[in-house]
């Protein structure tokens, strides 16, 4: 190791993160070099100063009482057993049954954390914009493989999404954005049916929300022309919507797996 | 209908966990809530919305599992997202990183001529507090991940959702960043004196240092 290495491995050895061979070169360099002795004599103390002195304000008690009153609003997670069901994408999925369906951009809308509201209402609401969004066709913020929309999701919702169906050559997903749905959060998948469109909306209910994750069986309705699926499922609400009859088969066909 | 038959029991069981695994580590998100919004307000908003979203999705977390660094990448997640939403076009992380190291890595050599002890001992907690607060938030969060949580760089990695070198390279500049500021109130401080305020060659840089933070102040 040069001073130069030992400049850029510096905060690394400080860490305890360099490995065993390095971190004896650079020792070795470090015992030699009054520069580099020097500068890892400021570097540390500088890292022990921010330490030492950067203050670690305490929660407020009020803060604590809060989050145990919002915890006892909040509806229970999940049960154990569940925690163990394997991939997040693939047991919703669509089998190849209805292989010919009209085409589909699916829309899925996370609402988060707003105001509790009656799930009737929720649902409503989530189909009718989640049909005017399908009508509205903006364009896509992410492009690309589920793997991309995956990452993009990652990096801007701040919570864990469920993709709603997995890629098959029947339904791909092609993309996603966020958009707003009653002023709260959502995000939108497009997937491409056979070179056709589908619409389905998926959203989250607020945690607060009275059964927010209650399932309901799905429920087939038509609204400006579109079939409209709504279910509600692992506290996410979907609405699904597409031409003809593709948003029926496709929940029908994930249900019945 | 999975949920329907669920014992009371149960979900008490739930809860009983995650106040057990998750709740002591409210002091730790709260300190960093703060660094991360410096608002004590918005730092309360974003422990509870974090604890809530840790509840809603407490089955996603396997249990005895690093349970700090989950809740600390909701925690992350949930402060840049926010911020995101807020000031659309997507900021530029590559952008921000490169307007920085260009004066960073000129700047590895600050304070050879002074021995840290000079410095270090005149500096007060509301100064680092500062220093860290003015960080870019690209680097304040790994160094606060680091520095004030004690996260290893892989756990940092897993929080921030990117790759160790990309973590490595966010402290190594944000440590950089960190000590120009800290050198800058040590000077204002007289800690330092500004005759002492060399870099490596010899040359007076107190005046190159506060052009180039004038500068950044600007950009
Ligand atoms: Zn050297």
């Amino acid at each position: 190791m040069n001073c130069d290495d030992i400049n850029n491995a510096i905060y690394v050895y400080l860490d305890g993160e360099l490995a065993a061979p390095e971190e004896g070169d650079f020792e070795g360099h470090v015992s030699a070099c009054r520069r580099c002795s020097r500068l890892l004599a400021q570097e540390s103390g500088m890292l022990t100063a921010v330490r030492a002195n950067a203050p670690q304000p305490k929660a407020p008690e009020s803060l604590r009482l809060r989050v145990l009153a919002a915890l006892d609003e909040a509806p229970a997670p999940l049960p154990a057993e569940a925690r163990a069901q394997a991939p997040r994408t693939s047991a919703w999925l669509v089998g190849a049954g209805w292989i010919g369906a009209i085409a589909a951009v699916v829309i899925a809308m996370v609402l988060a954390f707003g105001k509790p509201a009656g799930g009737e209402t929720d649902e409503r609401r989530v189909l009718v914009e989640s049909v005017a969004a399908h009508r509205e066709n903006l364009p896509m913020e992410v492009r690309g493989s589920e793997q991309q929309v995956r990452q993009y999701l990652q990096e801007n919702v701040p919570f864990p999404v469920e993709i709603p169906f997995d890629d098959s050559q029947a339904i791909r997903l092609t993309g996603a954005r966020l958009t707003r749905v009653g002023g709260r959060e959502a995000v939108l998948f497009n997937y491409d049916v056979q070179g056709e469109r589908m619409t389905v909306v998926q959203v989250a209910t607020p945690p607060e929300a009275e059964a927010a994750d209650a399932e309901t069986e799905p429920s087939f309705s038509n609204h400006q022309g579109f079939e409209v699926v709504t279910f509600r499922k692992r506290g996410i609400i979907n609405s699904v919507v597409g031409q003809g009859q593709s948003p029926g088969k496709i929940v029908r066909a994930s249900y019945a797996q | 209908m999975i949920f329907q038959g669920r014992a009371k029991k149960e979900e008490e069981a739930t809860r009983d966990a995650f106040n057990k695994e998750a709740l002591p580590h409210m002091e730790s998100l709260y300190s960093a809530a703060l660094y991360m919004t410096r608002d004590a307000g918005l730092a309360e908003d974003l422990v509870q919305e974090t604890f809530l979203k840790a509840f809603r999705f407490w089955h996603r977390y396997e249990s005895g599992t690093n349970c700090k660094a989950w809740l600390f990448r909701i925690l992350t997640n949930t402060f840049i997202n926010g911020n995101r939403r807020k000031k659309r076009p997507h900021f530029s992380i590559d952008a921000s990183e490169q307007d920085l190291s260009s004066s960073v890595m000129a700047e590895t050599s600050h304070f050879y001529d002074t021995p840290e002890a000079e410095y270090l001992g005149g500096l007060f907690p509301e100064h680092v507090q500062r220093a860290i607060e003015e960080l870019p938030e690209n680097f304040r969060i790994p160094v606060v991940l680091a520095d004030l949580q004690d996260f290893s760089y892989k756990e940092i990695a897993d929080i921030m959702e990117c790759p160790v070198g990309t973590v490595m390279s966010r402290l190594f500049r944000g440590r950089k960043r960190l000590q120009e500021v800290l050198f800058d109130y040590a000077v204002e401080l007289g800690v330092i004196p500004a005759q002492d305020a060399r870099d490596e060659e010899g040359a007076i840089s107190l005046e190159a240092y506060r052009a180039r933070r004038k500068a950044v102040g600007e950009g």
